[in-house]
């Protein structure tokens, strides 16, 4: 108890030696802490925009159909007005909403062009709930009920359509029949999608339902839960109970359904890895450092206190404990400036157009701004680690400076 | 490519009327077209001109047909030495430089694939049409200086046609068709094909001139030409065997 | 001054351990921040290089009008070399551009096959093998075979599509495919290799073969759907842009070609944009954070020797002398310590610039199937290995300033008291 006294003592004693050291420490957290939240918030809205424009978090439909999901077909549907889903709608209570979409293949036409695309018959007042779509409407608005579609502004742009003209979408229904529907273009949306940017075309469920002939039918259920990370347990106790039930259906989260933006974002996770390696490194020589020139400093001191009787064991543990002081210190105030910066990120964030020149593209939100994430476990983890790092780093350089001879030390002058 | 509807509508003027007395239900008008586009044996040279918003390929070929089985050959430089055979529901193809022959099936017949505007699927209709829509006489108009009947199709519930309908014009006398408008279920005028230039060869009408035009995209249209029929031909056995494919 | 500069290197000697830790300090310091910049550089690559590969190149020269119709695979708009006179002097003439390092053609069709009644669509590429092998790390994915070889009628196919096909190695198959002309046409090739790639697209839906084979069946002569070319890094794929725009526009009067960099080919890759601000600005935080050590360093070191301080004032040094003499010091030792820190953190990121780090084991387990590379090559670059030996020079050279000033400020009794 006394030696902790004295390690506190010399704390105060020195300092300013004290808090230059702890600040390399706080600087070195702080920064592990922004950069931490920026690379969630960059993940965090990669995965988001998939899961607000696309996939939802949760999606049910036909094992065949899944399993043919690319060519969009016509076959294995469900039917909209179902009481399995009602009945999971109803029984769930981290269900926030829930929608139906029918897709098919068609191409469309502006009378001398025609491209491949593909429909998606969507209910407009429901994904409003669900998706983001609109809030991607660069131009004119939301789709209404009625003979209305909204295209990608790559699409538009390709086909020279703007708002108010009317485009012909030509497919065939299931009996290979062909229809045409001509809809009015009500909206254009601006994505961080490419994919919906240039191949999807949306327009009314029932519009769709009618021109083929497919009358309260869907394509699969789209639902929105509480947050994305129930989704994994969700689909597993649904396909539990299909199967029970001996249901041909199947549930599926969304990491399934957007395998290649997931990728990306792993990778991010690798780049973190590299960044604390980094910051830690630097922040562990600064400790060192300053371990080792404190030793050289207070050789006098040490010769002193040896000469008082104290032990080399406890010298180096004086040393140790006065490391694991200012490593909390450090640590404290790294992680309250991380705190407020991170709050800064997560609400103001750092403007985009700023970084890459004014093009909004990929991945990012149309405001142009990228938002930190919020990620707890950086804050505890990074609290903990500094001072275990400030306190282990400083063993080697203590025993080394208490294993000075006295007398020299004494006469170091 | 629907060489069969084209070449088939021969005028078989079978039966001697006397012009207005009788009344003729539209199945039977559909019937007398609809027997005479299967060609018990004929050797056709023709051409096909494909104009794809305002570029224009030609493909020639000769083509043997003996009721449901047809063979075909192209001979124009590009496509020399691909061959077609047509039996009953079956449709292979052969290239000169692939090694085997090619099954086409199901999904590519759908598909307008020699960059036509006919497609495959339209030519393997073997189905008479009369079981696959509903047929009505609307009129009897005049057509290009022809006396017509205007007979209105629409398709049988549940059919597997492409088109949901179709106005035909067929000539009163020579019993063939002259133009031929095909609607999507919407009611919006996919296509057309009018037939330019009819002549009468060994006692039968036909027509020999067909062009075909998308009405959904501008300058596109696909025109048939019959550049000659010899109607039964010698034709030796296994001609319409994978074998002479190659 | 000589006098300064004596006193100021007797002074480094006599103590003999500080300076040594000093330098250290200010050695690994520099020598971290200059891999660090290199390490992330390498990072950021590998990440995109799947796409730069694969996909869009560091810069890519397409006809203008192909972009639109790219999805399509459009045979139409094709690149035919400088005045259409074919595309290999193109190529040359490209690679012999300052900053290209390679430059491979591409002829990318949609075909498809139809062994038993099932339709398998597939995309092929023709190459010119051996430069594909060097672009792309293609070559490594051979798991059984060998890649295709010029004027021969073969391919090669990813694992996935040769299942779908139900075909081994060896076999013959038959593909369809429409040629420039909108002829639909097929022709065999004999199955030469299989590749098994973590990519989707290059297993399961990519076959190989010589671009001649493919100018042969799809009856264009001489020329590509694309040219990708491979510059240094990333970063410099921007910078060599504007040069090879002005080749272009020299060699080729008809305005028919645009040059992209990677970033417009492929709009996912402007994330490699930000992700490269927010590591700037990581970077910079880095410098703060070195620059704080060696502070750290230098103010303890004069605190230390307040005493001695007030020993010159004593002796009739001014307070400028001392301070210069203090300057003189931290500016020997930080052009010591940067240097060794230079050296040392260029060598190191030269060296796994060749190597490169395979962290796979830190990877198993985290990611199944991947879009990554789990080897990372640290960008080695000479102005950054400059740049942090300056900064680390005029970072102590500074930060001695100011504690050295409040040192010698002192009044000669206090400085002499402080024991």
């Amino acid at each position: 108890m006394f030696l902790t006294k004295l390690a506190i003592k010399n704390l105060t004693r020195h300092k300013k030696r004290t808090i230059i050291t702890a600040l390399v420490i706080s600087f070195g957290i702080f920064i592990f802490l922004l950069s931490d939240s920026l690379m969630i918030g960059l993940r965090d809205i990669s995965l988001d925009n998939n899961i607000n424009l696309e996939t939802a978090h949760l999606q049910i439909m036909e094992e065949d159909y899944w399993n043919e999901k690319e060519e969009s077909p016509l076959d294995y549907l469900l039917k909209e007005n179902n009481e399995v889903i009602n009945k999971i709608g109803n029984d769930y209570s981290n269900i926030t909403q829930y929608t139906s979409r029918l897709k098919f293949t068609a191409t469309i036409n502006n009378g001398q062009e025609e491209y491949p695309i593909t429909v998606i018959g969507i209910q407009p007042q429901k994904e409003i709930d669900i998706f983001e779509l609109e809030e991607y409407v660069l131009e004119g608005e939301m789709l209404r009920t009625g003979k209305y579609a909204m295209i990608g502004i790559s699409l538009a742009n390709m086909m020279g359509f703007e708002i108010g003209d009317y485009v012909t979408l030509l497919f065939k229904n299931k009996e290979g029949t062909f229809n045409t529907i001509d809809a009015e273009l009500q909206g254009i949306l601006d994505t961080p999608n490419p994919m919906i940017n240039e191949m999807h075309v949306y327009v009314p469920l029932s519009l769709a339902q009618n021109s083929l002939n497919l009358e309260n039918k869907v394509s699969k259920f789209l639902f929105r839960l509480e947050n994305r990370d129930q989704s994994v347990e969700m689909a597993a106790n649904l396909n539990k109970e299909f199967k029970q039930d001996n249901l041909k259906i199947k549930a599926y989260h969304w990491e399934q359904l957007s395998k290649e933006v997931l990728a990306m974002v792993r990778q991010g996770n690798v780049e973190n890895l590299v960044m604390l390696a980094i910051i830690i490194l630097l922040a562990t020589v600064g400790v060192i450092n300053t371990v080792i020139l404190a030793a050289l400093e207070r050789l006098e001191e040490i010769g002193m206190m040896k000469a008082l009787g104290l032990k080399s064991r406890e010298i180096v543990y004086i040393f140790v404990i006065e490391s694991a002081g200012i490593g909390i210190i450090g640590s404290t105030i790294g992680v309250i400036f991380g705190a407020i910066g991170v709050y800064l990120l997560k609400n103001i964030g750092i403007s985009v157009s700023a970084m890459t020149g004014g093009t909004t593209s990929f991945g990012m939100p149309i405001a142009g701004r990228i938002y930190g994430g919020w990620h707890p476990e950086a804050f505890l983890f990074i609290f903990i680690f500094g001072i275990i790092i400030s306190t282990l780093v400083s063993i080697l350089p203590a025993r080394w400076g208490a294993k000075k001879d006295p007398v020299k030390a004494i006469y170091h002058r | 490519m629907n060489f069969k509807k084209t070449i088939a509508l021969i005028i078989l003027s079978i039966f001697i009327f006397s012009s207005s007395v009788f009344a003729i239900t539209a199945e039977e008008i559909i019937n007398r077209r609809d027997d005479n586009e299967y060609l018990k044996q004929a050797r056709v040279e023709s051409t096909m001109i494909i104009n794809n918003a305002g570029r224009e390929l030609e493909k020639k070929m000769v083509s043997l047909i003996e009721g449901d089985k047809a063979l075909v050959r192209f001979t124009n430089p590009m496509d020399r030495g691909t061959k077609f055979l047509k039996r009953d529901d079956n449709l292979w193809m052969f290239f000169p430089d692939a090694e085997d022959v090619v099954k086409l099936s199901g999904h590519m017949l759908e598909r307008g694939m020699m960059g036509s505007d006919f497609s495959y699927k339209d030519m393997m209709e073997s189905e008479k049409l009369t079981e696959l829509y509903n047929f009505e006489v609307v009129g009897e108009v005049e057509y290009n200086g022809r006396p017509c009947y205007k007979i209105e199709a629409i398709k049988e519930e549940g059919a597997e046609v492409s088109y949901y309908k179709r106005i035909a014009w067929i000539d009163k006398e020579r019993f063939i068709g002259l133009k031929e408008e095909l609607y999507a279920e919407s009611g919006k005028l996919l296509k057309v094909a009018e037939v330019t230039e009819v002549k009468e060869i060994e006692g039968r009408w036909y027509p020999i001139r067909t062009v075909m035009e998308n009405k959904l995209r501008e300058n596109t249209s696909t025109t048939f030409v019959i550049n000659s029929i010899e109607f039964n031909p010698e034709i030796s056995e296994g001609t319409f065997s994978l074998e002479s494919l190659q | 001054m000589k006098f300064l500069m004596n006193l100021a290197g007797r002074n480094l000697f006599r103590n003999k351990m500080r300076t040594i830790i000093s330098i250290i300090a200010i050695a690994i310091a520099v020598m971290v921040v200059i891999f660090a910049r290199g390490l992330v550089l390498g990072v950021l690559n590998s990440s995109f290089s799947l796409y730069v590969q694969y996909d869009s190149g560091h810069i890519r020269i397409i006809d203008e009008q192909y972009d639109q119709k790219e999805k399509l695979l459009s045979l139409i708009h094709p690149v035919d070399g400088f005045e259409g006179n074919g595309i290999m002097p193109m190529i040359e003439k490209l690679e012999a551009e300052n900053g290209v390092e390679l430059a491979i053609p591409r002829l990318r069709f949609g075909a498809m096959a139809s062994p038993d009644d099932e339709i398998v669509r597939m995309m092929g590429w023709g190459v010119l093998p051996e430069k594909e092998m060097e672009f792309t790390e293609i070559e490594s994915k051979l798991v059984e075979g060998r890649m295709v070889e010029m004027g021969q009628r073969e391919v090669v196919m990813g694992k996935g599509l040769m299942d779908s096909l139900d075909r081994v190695v060896g076999d013959k198959i038959t593909i369809l495919y429409k040629n420039s002309f909108d002829a639909f046409k097929g022709s065999t090739f004999k199955i030469v290799g299989k590749v098994d790639h973590y990519l989707p697209l290059i297993n399961d839906r990519l076959f190989y073969l010589p671009i001649d084979q493919a100018q042969r069946i799809l009856l264009m002569q001489d020329m590509a759907t694309e040219i990708l070319l491979e510059t240094k890094s990333m970063s410099a794929a921007q910078e060599i842009e504007p040069q090879i725009e002005n080749l272009i526009k020299s060699q080729d009067g008809r305005n028919k070609y645009v040059v992209q960099n990677w970033g417009e080919a492929n709009p996912l890759l402007k994330l490699f944009d930000v992700a490269k601000y927010i590591y700037n600005v990581i970077y910079i935080l880095l410098l703060i954070l070195a620059a704080i050590v060696v502070i750290n360093t230098m103010v303890m070191i004069v605190k230390e020797r307040t005493q001695e301080i007030g020993m010159m004032q004593a002796l009739g040094l001014k307070s400028k002398e001392i301070l210069t003499m203090f300057i003189i010091e931290g500016t020997f030792m930080g052009l010591v310590g940067s240097f060794i820190g230079a050296v040392a953190g260029g060598a190191l990121t030269k060296y796994l610039a060749v190597v490169g780090i395979d962290y796979t084991q830190v990877l198993e387990g985290t990611i199944d199937e991947v879009f990554m590379n789990p080897m990372i090559y640290p960008v080695y670059n000479l102005e950054n290995v400059i740049f942090g030996f300056i900064l680390g020079t005029i970072i102590t050279a500074l930060t001695c300033i100011i504690p050295a000033r409040r040192a010698a400020n002192l009044e000669p009794n206090d400085a002499l008291r402080d024991i």
